[in-house]
């Protein structure tokens, strides 16, 4: 591929754009300007007509897309490459994951997951009063929010009550920031209701923490799990090679008939999808040198063994749509959907699990699947498997049910987000009821925001509506993914989302 | 089986009691309150027709006298209920215990309880014996809301099986009582509120203690719409209550707004801040250890 030298003029010499993200940018030009994958033709069809999405993550993989730390084991022996000991008391505990942050790499090149705080943490709080840590803590979020410059970062609690986990909340509360992104993971047998009580209500005001239902993620890796990014679970010590996904609604028009689409173009797609996915994960593994060369691995805070690749799907709405040949009433409404939508996630699944995943002992060889969450560019794509906004159904039971028939086939992550009646605020115990209720049933995670809120999730990731007006007024903005929510929030409607429990 | 006309159930409430209820209101109430927000829970259906001609969706005729509604073809625009002169809804549907039970456990999963509300719907005490009886048996507590009129005394099988009643105390002194009742001007109507009134009114002083002796008050309601109802004084009065003592039970004190009520009081303002905070605090002051202003 030529370099495109005018892009990177225009890179260069932005006014809309910081420093770093001139860094970044020009960097993937870089990368992008090398080939390293052998496409057929039809593949090059496929990924000209964007029925397969890259996911940006350039031609040269030369480090995972997420990487999630052992970072438990880090707090118990420090790091020799950082120079950094175990840390013995509060302060070195921050300092210490503050400064590993900053050397955790991902797609974004910034760090996709910050470990389970509050089991982190909760050893170091003795002695201090409670002023004390949430100061503390406020200083340590606020740094966050500041120099990881993109909200595709995530930072867990629970499923233990701690005081570690209260306090966080507390502390998070009135900031309100983008990053990190929290997700609270949920088990009513383990989780009490007060915790709970107060996530929620937390969650009402400062859109976090989301919940993951842990009973169901638990049983994909067992308890080494973290949710990382927008909301993929992924195995700690260990993560995502790459994310790779297939935009179902283009491969929908193409289809002649349903079965045109089940035994014809959807196995093709999976086939060359997942023998993409494997070029990547070879390189990675074969050439790249990250897993021989990176202190992570050398010093085993993670592991190549821990590794997976994610088959990403998307628009699962307008596809079941345009086979059922309907606009409005299909998908999440009518039972012909309700099949034809399971139909499709099974064969899906029994495809993917013909071809061989490298280099992925944890999964048996094989690829999981993912609800992608959507690209900037996504118009008439609705998220994952999300029922589109505008055609959500009346009942919002009736929206859960639906959700927990599929969140099944999606390990790797799925969920759905609402926005909440503000006065939901005055009965917190209601929306836990409806949380476990949905738990119960199989959906996998759910996140909510207050109606009013300034900072809403845009497909995963959390964005400030004011930002994205100075962004759409061309000037510059912190965060990267203000510029990249921007165009999603507004195709796709996300500020019409059906307000639920009002 | 007996059949109640249901005016609506809501598969989720956050506003009819803790964690997250059903809300099943039934129609028809024994009074006319002046701040009345949903006035078409208070009659029956007289099968006029005049909604029939105002539906834009074509979901109401007239057959055999009758009004009948067609749900399918319902776009919930609610213009029936503005054309209604007679204080109803042609959307009320006829259902057993078991119709609305069946409604309800289909979302057994995301819910603790029912409330049931209205209208007033203690004037069903039968129906909701037996629909309270079969919501405890799988384990949903069961919250009624009432104006308290009709005397729990006679129907102790009924309090067995209810949870908690959550109950409107909408004046003290009877002349304030018997004018906040009865605001309608269906004369006949009208009429015979005020010769119940004060026979309603010993029943609510008889409810609030059996209730609180009980142990079955989940909540005490002021509507607080000042020229219009003594909320001062049934704070006072609900303060100095000492038996049994009714300071320890929730009192949710709920400012008149002028939405959906009918004539004049939609012309009113909705109460100050400054009001509802006074009371607030008046009642802190004597006493109550859980006020809530809505």
């Amino acid at each position: 591929m030529i370099i495109d030298k005018q892009v990177i003029y225009d890179t260069a010499t932005s006014r809309e754009l910081t420093h770093e993200q001139k860094l970044m940018a020009m960097a993937k030009c870089a990368e992008n300007c090398l080939e390293n994958f052998t496409l057929s033709a039809r593949a090059e069809e496929l990924f000209a007509s964007e029925v397969i999405r890259d996911l940006y993550e350039g031609n040269t993989p030369y480090r995972p897309r997420y990487i999630l730390p052992d970072y438990d084991k880090f707090m118990k022996q420090g790091s020799k490459f950082l120079k950094t000991d175990a840390p013995t008391d509060l302060d070195e505990a921050l300092f210490a994951l503050i400064t590993l942050y900053r050397h955790v790499p991902s797609v974004t090149n910034f760090p996709v997951y910050l470990g389970n705080l509050d089991r982190m943490l909760d050893p170091f709080l003795d002695g201090h009063t409670d002023e004390e840590i949430i100061k503390k803590l406020r200083l340590v979020f606020t740094y966050l929010d500041r120099t990881i410059t993109d909200s595709f970062c995530h930072a867990n609690l629970g499923p233990e009550d701690s005081r570690a986990a209260r306090l966080i909340l507390e502390a998070e509360e009135p900031m309100i920031n983008a990053v990190p992104n929290f997700t609270i993971k949920y088990d009513p047998q383990i989780t009490p209701d007060e915790l709970m009580e107060k996530a929620i209500s937390c969650s009402l005001k400062c859109s976090n923490p989301a919940i993951a239902n842990h009973a169901m993620c638990e049983g994909s890796f067992g308890d080494a799990y973290g949710v990382a990014s927008c909301y993929n679970i992924l195995p700690t010590c260990g993560g995502a090679y790459t994310l790779t996904r297939l935009t179902m609604p283009k491969l929908a028009q193409m289809a002649s008939s349903v079965e045109n689409f089940m035994n014809e173009l959807l196995p093709e797609a999976v086939a060359i999808m997942c023998d993409y996915m494997a070029q990547r994960i070879k390189f990675m593994v074969e050439q790249s040198g990250f897993f021989e060369s990176n202190f992570l691995v050398k010093e085993g805070l993670i592991s190549a063994d821990r590794f997976l690749g994610m088959f990403g799907l998307t628009g699962l709405a307008e596809c079941v749509n345009i086979l059922l040949k309907v606009e409005h009433d299909g998908y999440g409404h009518s039972k012909e959907a309700e099949e034809l939508a399971t139909q499709i996630l099974e064969r899906t699944q029994t495809l993917v699990d013909t071809h061989h995943a490298p280099y992925s002992p944890l999964t048996g060889g094989k690829f999981l699947l993912h609800a992608q969450v959507g690209l900037d560019r996504d118009d008439g794509v609705t998220s994952g498997v999300r029922i589109p906004v505008g055609d959500e159904p009346c009942d919002f039971f009736d929206h859960l049910r639906h959700s927990a028939k599929l969140h099944g086939y999606f390990p790797t992550g799925v969920g759905d987000i609402f926005p909440i009646a503000t006065n939901v605020s005055q009965n917190t115990s209601a929306l836990l009821d409806v949380v476990k209720g949905a738990f119960g049933i199989g959906v996998r995670y759910l996140s909510f925001y207050a109606a009013d809120t300034d900072l809403v999730r845009i497909t995963g990731y959390l964005v400030k509506r004011s930002e994205m007006e100075k962004w759409e007024n061309h000037e510059a903005v912190l965060h990267n993914t203000t510029q990249l929510g921007s165009s999603p929030y507004h195709t796709a409607h996300l500020g019409d989302r059906k307000v639920r429990m009002g | 089986m007996k059949r109640v006309f249901v005016n609506a159930i809501l598969p989720i409430s956050t506003v009819d009691g803790p964690g997250a209820r059903s809300t099943v209101f039934l129609q028809g109430c024994n009074v006319a309150c002046a701040y009345c927000h949903n006035p078409e829970t208070q009659r029956h259906c007289c099968h006029c027709g005049d909604c029939v001609t105002t539906c834009p969706s074509k979901a109401l005729r007239l057959k055999d006298g009758k009004v009948v509604f067609n749900k399918a073809l319902c776009i919930q625009c609610d213009q029936c209920l503005r054309t209604c002169t007679h204080r109803s809804t042609p959307k009320a549907q006829a259902m057993t215990v078991a119709e609305v039970f069946a409604e309800i456990m289909k979302n057994r999963t995301f819910i603790r309880g029912i409330t049931v509300s209205g209208g007033e719907c203690t004037l069903y005490p039968d129906f909701l014996k037996e629909l309270f009886a079969q919501c405890e048996q799988v384990g949903l507590t069961t919250l009624l809301d009432s104006n308290g009129t009709v005397a729990f005394d006679k129907y102790p099988e009924l309090l067995k099986v209810t949870t908690g009643v959550m109950l409107d105390v909408k004046a003290w002194d009877q002349t304030v009582w018997h004018n906040l009742l009865s605001q309608t001007d269906d004369i006949a109507w009208q009429k015979s509120i005020i010769l119940q009134a004060e026979q309603f009114w010993r029943n609510l002083r008889s409810n609030l203690i059996l209730l609180a002796n009980q142990n079955k008050l989940a909540e005490l309601r002021i509507v607080v719409m000042p020229d219009h109802v003594d909320a001062s004084r049934i704070i006072a009065e609900l303060a100095h209550h000492t038996e049994p003592s009714l300071r320890n039970i929730a009192l949710k004190l709920i400012a008149f707004r002028p939405h959906n009520v009918p004539f004049p009081a939609n012309t009113l303002p909705a109460t100050s801040n400054q009001i509802m905070n006074n009371l607030f605090e008046q009642a802190k002051r004597q006493g109550f250890t859980n006020i809530c202003i809505r």
